[in-house]
Order: structure tokens, then C-alpha cells, then sequence
């Protein structure tokens, strides 16, 4: 029998083993930084790095603490996928609302833009939307149970992705944040009243492991 | 205490509000109080609000220092509070060291009435201890393998982690796990 799988119990009992030392282990002065911990478990680091770190944590609990609290903080539901009106900070409502003028003043010009302030954080690749494809044919119809949104970007590997989708008068549906894998399953209530062959508008951007950004153009999706 | 979703917004650096608009804190806050509460151990429960409040305000400042000038991903901000979060951890881990009979400490330990079965957390505590032993004694790629399984990472993402194929992985993990259990049986740990 395999050994790893023979009982889910078991290891669920080692787990909580070896995070119960964390209990009575105070931090050390040999504890590493925080951010160290965190770009480690977010894959952000040469792998001999990581070894580094991982081997730390298996001899101390303190760090192996953080590494849990970092994995926690990193995991997609963390990062969450939900009905955008469920989530949407006060910026991206006003950018949204920014976006909306700006189609207006544009004649009714397709596409989701997103505005973003430049900053230290922002570093845009020059022509990096060429990077960025959907796996879903342009115009193709999908059922509202099924609504997956797939991209490949071969380019950008471990990159993290930003979504947002919209319908064209630019009512966000959904929207997803730091996702790892490319794809966004649109819940089938986002998609509830919208008639048959509502075309929808989706854009996705990548927040590159080496820092900096890159978007994709603007892909269209129908509702079946 | 400040709350910040009772805060009127105000923009950054204005003097008004310390909590600009355009940082959604209280989904910040819900994401922090979530992971704090499924990581971090039970004596810390009656003080994660305190936590999770210096790590919210440690990045307000951060953003205040910025003058509001840099876009923030959730992903970067998640990343300003991991590190705060820990940072207050680790200062109320020093804390804790504070001789119990100490009566003018500021901070005791000081575990809730309601807290796990002791006994639980007895032998949960002598396996951790044992399997940290057994950790030192495995080869190192098993070591690494079986640190990140016990962390709760699935074999793929050992692999991803280690740049090691999933093959490799799966292999390390599996075989690793088979050394650990043969020595926790070694010191008669139950299982």
C-alpha cells in the first residue's frame, strides 16, 4: 500500500506534531526575516535559497510557524474569487468608474482598460500583451456552469495573474487576485440574468516573479 | 482601539483619517484574521485582533510613506502584513519567555480556559519533538521532502518549490515519509 496515502489521519496527527513545537519555541535571534520566509514559499527565491530555508524550518519551529502563516496568506482562497461586488476595494471602484468615462469618451471602444497609476511596484514590459494568450477562441460561447477562462503565457513562467472580468457596458462580474494557476472559473451567479450571447470582456495581468507587470489585450467570451 | 472600517477615508499624507481609501482594509484584515487564526497557536488567540491591528497600521504607513504614490497588488499588501503579523508574533514570543512568578510582567502565559484537551497537546508536543529528531537524522533531499509535507505543501508543489521534477518529488516524499515513520517507530512513538 502507499505508504504516503495509506492513512490521511496519520499524517494530519504528524502535521499538527510538528506545528505543536511551534507552541513552546520561542524566536530566536537565528530566525530569518519575514520576507525571506514569505518570497520562499511564494517560489520568489532560487531554489538552493529555499533549500536553505526549508531545511532552517525543519529544525526550527519558530520559522516553520511563519512558513505556515506565509503559506495561508498565499493560498487562492486567500487570494479570493468572488462575485466582484463582494470584494472590489474603494480604488479599483473608482478606477472601474475611471474606466467607464473613458469608454464613454472612446465611442463605445471594446475592451476592459485598467487604469494604474505608475509607481515603484508598476513596471510595465514593453509589448508584453504578445506574451499573454487565451485558450479560449475569440467569441467562443460558454456555458454559464462552466465558465472557465484559460490563458497560457509560456514566457512568464511563475508568474501570478490578476483577472477581471466584465460585460461591455463594463459591470465587473468577477475578478480574481495573485491566482498561480491561468485560469478563472466565473461563478455561474456573476453570469445569472445576462441573455444568451452576452459578450463578455476579460483581461488578465501578470505580476512577474522577478517584479514588474504585463497585461494581455482584451479577450472576448460569449454566454451560452 | 482603532477599527478601521470605522474610519472615515481620507486621502494619504492629508492628516486626516490614518487609513487611506484606496486600501481595502477590511478585506485585508478578514485575509489576516483568517490565516492568523488556522496557523498561529492557541495561547496567541486572545491577541490575534492586537496583532492583526499593528500589522494593518504598519502598512498604512507604509502606503503614508509612499504618499500614495504606488499602486499596491493585494498580493504586495498581503506581504507588508505577513511581515508585520510576524514581526508582532516574534516581540510577544520574547515577551512570553517572562518568568511566570513574575507578577509585574506585562505578558504571561496564559492559556484560555477553553483551549484543546492538555493531554492532546501533551502527546501532540513529545511527536513534534520526536519528529523534529528524526528530521535531523534523514538524508537531505528526504529531510526538505518531508519538511514541506509535514508544512502542508502537496507533492507538486514540493516539487515546484525544490525545482525538482514531480517525479522526483513524489519519489523524495514517499521514501522520506517511509524514513520517518520507520524511525518514530524506532522511538516508540505512537501514531
Amino acid at each position: 500500500m502507499n505508504p504516503m496515502k495509506r492513512d490521511d489521519g496519520e499524517l494530519a496527527k504528524l502535521r499538527r506534531g510538528f506545528a505543536a513545537l511551534s507552541e513552546e519555541t520561542p524566536a530566536s535571534a537565528a530566525c530569518l526575516a519575514p520576507e525571506k520566509i514569505w518570497e520562499a514559499v511564494r517560489g520568489g527565491l532560487p531554489s538552493a535559497e529555499i533549500r536553505e530555508i526549508v531545511a532552517h524550518t525543519a529544525a526550527c519551529p519558530a520559522c516553520a510557524e511563519d512558513w505556515r502563516l506565509a503559506m495561508a496568506m498565499q493560498r487562492p482562497e486567500t487570494a479570493k474569487i468572488l462575485p466582484a461586488a463582494d470584494r472590489f476595494s474603494v480604488g479599483r471602484r473608482l478606477r472601474n468608474w475611471s474606466l467607464a468615462a473613458a469608454a464613454v469618451l472612446a465611442l463605445a471602444v471594446v475592451g476592459v482598460q485598467w487604469l494604474r497609476l505608475s509607481g515603484p511596484e508598476a513596471i510595465y514590459r514593453e509589448g508584453g500583451q504578445a506574451a499573454v494568450h487565451s485558450l479560449i477562441a475569440d467569441g467562443q460561447s460558454l456555458p454559464r456552469e462552466q465558465f472557465l477562462l484559460r490563458w497560457e503565457a509560456p514566457a512568464l513562467a511563475g508568474a501570478t495573474w490578476d483577472v477581471e472580468v466584465s460585460t461591455e457596458d463594463l459591470r465587473v462580474l468577477a475578478s480574481g487576485d495573485d491566482l498561480r494557476e491561468p485560469q478563472l472559473q466565473v461563478p455561474a451567479g456573476a453570469l445569472a440574468g445576462l441573455p444568451a450571447g452576452t459578450r463578455i470582456l476579460w483581461k488578465v495581468e501578470a505580476t512577474l516573479a522577478e517584479g514588474g507587470r504585463v497585461g494581455s489585450p482584451t479577450f472576448v467570451a460569449t454566454v451560452q | 482601539m482603532v477599527t478601521p472600517q470605522t474610519q472615515k477615508p481620507a486621502s494619504p499624507g492629508t492628516g486626516g483619517s490614518p487609513f487611506p481609501s484606496e486600501l481595502d482594509l477590511v478585506a485585508l484584515r478578514d485575509d489576516l484574521k483568517r490565516a492568523v487564526a488556522q496557523t498561529c497557536p492557541r495561547w496567541m488567540a486572545d491577541r490575534s485582533d492586537d496583532i492583526i491591528q499593528v500589522a494593518l497600521l504598519r502598512v498604512v504607513d507604509i502606503y503614508r510613506k509612499r504618499e500614495g504614490n504606488a499602486e499596491f497588488s493585494s498580493f504586495y499588501l498581503r506581504k507588508a502584513a505577513y511581515s508585520a503579523v510576524i514581526d508582532e508574533i516574534r516581540r510577544l514570543r520574547r515577551r512570553q519567555e517572562v518568568p511566570l512568578e513574575d507578577e509585574t510582567a506585562e505578558t504571561r502565559y496564559d492559556p484560555p480556559a477553553d483551549g484543546p484537551d492538555p493531554e492532546r497537546v501533551a502527546t501532540s508536543r513529545q511527536v513534534g519533538r520526536a519528529i523534529q529528531e528524526c528530521l535531523g537524522q534523514l538524508v537531505p533531499p528526504r529531510r526538505l521532502a518531508v519538511t514541506l509535507n509535514l508544512q502542508g505543501h502537496s507533492v507538486p508543489e514540493v516539487g515546484r518549490l525544490m525545482d525538482w521534477s514531480t517525479k522526483k518529488a513524489e519519489n523524495l516524499v514517499y521514501r522520506g515519509m517511509a524514513d520517518l515513520r520507520g524511525c518514530l517507530d524506532g522511538k516508540g512513538v505512537v501514531r
